[in-house]
């Protein structure tokens, strides 16, 4: 890293208020189980990028693009990606694990692609909740998948709230 | 600041014990910390008084200032002198293992009773201030109070201690852009070139400095509470329990 600062002066702290102490305060949980968790844990298992390839193939990928690699070639339209996302927050409520599991990368990864190709945040979550949510989901993918996500997190971090 | 050795600084003589879970550096034997401390003799004692004086200090200010004896006196003397009165007693903290409470519940009826004693103590002196009648044991106002001020000592003192700790391993420029994001709410990409990295970069250092915090934060609240879950405890005080 070529940070030309290593070292910060001390700080006391003095000025916080209760507000942002109470905010600092819920950093201090350990994550509780995210829905993108379950996710992540199957894409780790010994089968997972195998899983995943099939993931692209099945419903709501196939109901929405056609092709899910359009996620990844960017020729897929904003208003797609939206409904990809509500698509997968719709199939989220399924019984069967797997298709919500699929639900859960559907509703992810197209908002990676329309921060990627768009420059559009499409869900209500933080900043800061979202760049954890593909961080970690990054380190989880297969390639070509995984550099999307990257990408996102890279874009997303530049951005600020409201944009 | 601060130079002693807290168990949320991992110094050359500390070992963390092994298999510890991943997330949650400070396992249940830190819950232990302070009867640890209290077996290393006079040392270790001061050292416990003032883990509690860095923390509880301000929280008792403001409970104090809350109640009708502030006639007693300036709150920085009466709290010191709550300090000095039972902070110096060995049984002290043995009877608030045995009590089963957490720390803060423990020193803020310890210093109820304080005050109750100061009260008498006046009126000895000054037999004619009829005035001055006992207050209301309980009053939840000033508990509240002092429960919001505990929050801000609390989290105001982990990130001292993770700030020290940062500095100690070259993370100094981690925990500053951590503050930049989370404390000043900047967002990356507004000042990650100032310091010499990109955005993408700058959330993965904050991350790194963000762990380093919470694991002081958890390790501070577990030493002070009684055995119960760090996530249970904070969620208990961002309830307003």
């Amino acid at each position: 890293m070529s940070s030309p600062m290593t070292s910060f002066p001390g700080r006391d702290f003095s000025d916080i208020g209760d507000e942002q102490a109470r905010k600092l305060l819920r950093l201090g949980m350990l994550k509780t189980f995210r829905p993108v968790d379950a996710l992540i844990e199957r894409l780790k298992a010994t089968d997972g990028q195998e899983w995943f390839r099939k993931v692209t193939l099945a419903a709501p990928f196939t109901t929405i693009l056609g092709r899910g690699d359009g996620l990844i070639t960017g020729r897929v339209m904003l208003a797609q990606l939206t409904a990809l996302k509500e698509a997968g927050k719709r199939q989220a409520r399924e019984l069967d694990r797997n298709m919500r599991l699929i639900a859960r990368a559907a509703y992810d990864l197209s908002i990676a692609a329309a921060i990627v190709h768009y420059g559009q945040v499409i869900t209500t979550q933080s900043r800061t909740e979202l760049l954890d949510v593909l961080s970690d989901l990054a380190e989880a993918l297969p390639e070509p998948w995984a550099k999307l996500v990257v990408d996102a997190t890279e874009k997303l971090a530049t951005m600020r709230d409201g944009e | 600041m601060t130079t002693q050795q807290h168990p949320t600084q991992t110094g050359p003589s500390q070992q963390r014990p092994p298999q510890q879970r991943q997330g949650d550096v400070f396992p249940a034997t830190m819950n232990s910390w302070i009867d640890g401390r209290l077996q290393d003799g006079a040392a270790g004692r001061q050292e416990v008084n003032r883990h509690v004086m860095d923390v509880y200090a301000f929280p008792l200010k403001v409970y104090f200032m809350g109640t009708r004896d502030r006639w007693l006196g300036e709150p920085e003397d009466v709290v010191q002198g709550f300090f000095a009165s039972r902070l110096s007693k060995t049984e002290f903290f043995h009877n608030w293992r045995s009590s089963g409470l957490r720390l803060r519940h423990w020193l803020i009826n310890g210093f109820c009773f304080y005050l109750k004693e100061l009260r008498r103590a006046k009126k000895r002196a000054l037999p004619n201030t009829s005035s001055y009648s006992d207050p209301e044991d309980e009053e939840p106002g000033p508990r509240q109070a002092f429960d919001r001020a505990y929050v801000v000592s609390l989290v105001r003192e982990a990130l001292k201690r993770s700030q020290t700790l940062c500095e100690l391993e070259g993370l100094g420029a981690h925990f500053e852009i951590f503050i930049r994001h989370f404390y000043q709410g900047q967002a990356y990409g507004d000042f990650a070139k100032d310091l010499g990295v990109d955005a993408a970069r700058a959330a993965v250092m904050a991350r790194t400095a963000r762990t380093k915090f919470q694991a002081t934060l958890r390790g501070m609240i577990n030493q002070d509470g009684t055995g119960s879950d760090a996530d249970e405890e904070i969620q208990a005080l961002l309830e307003g329990d």
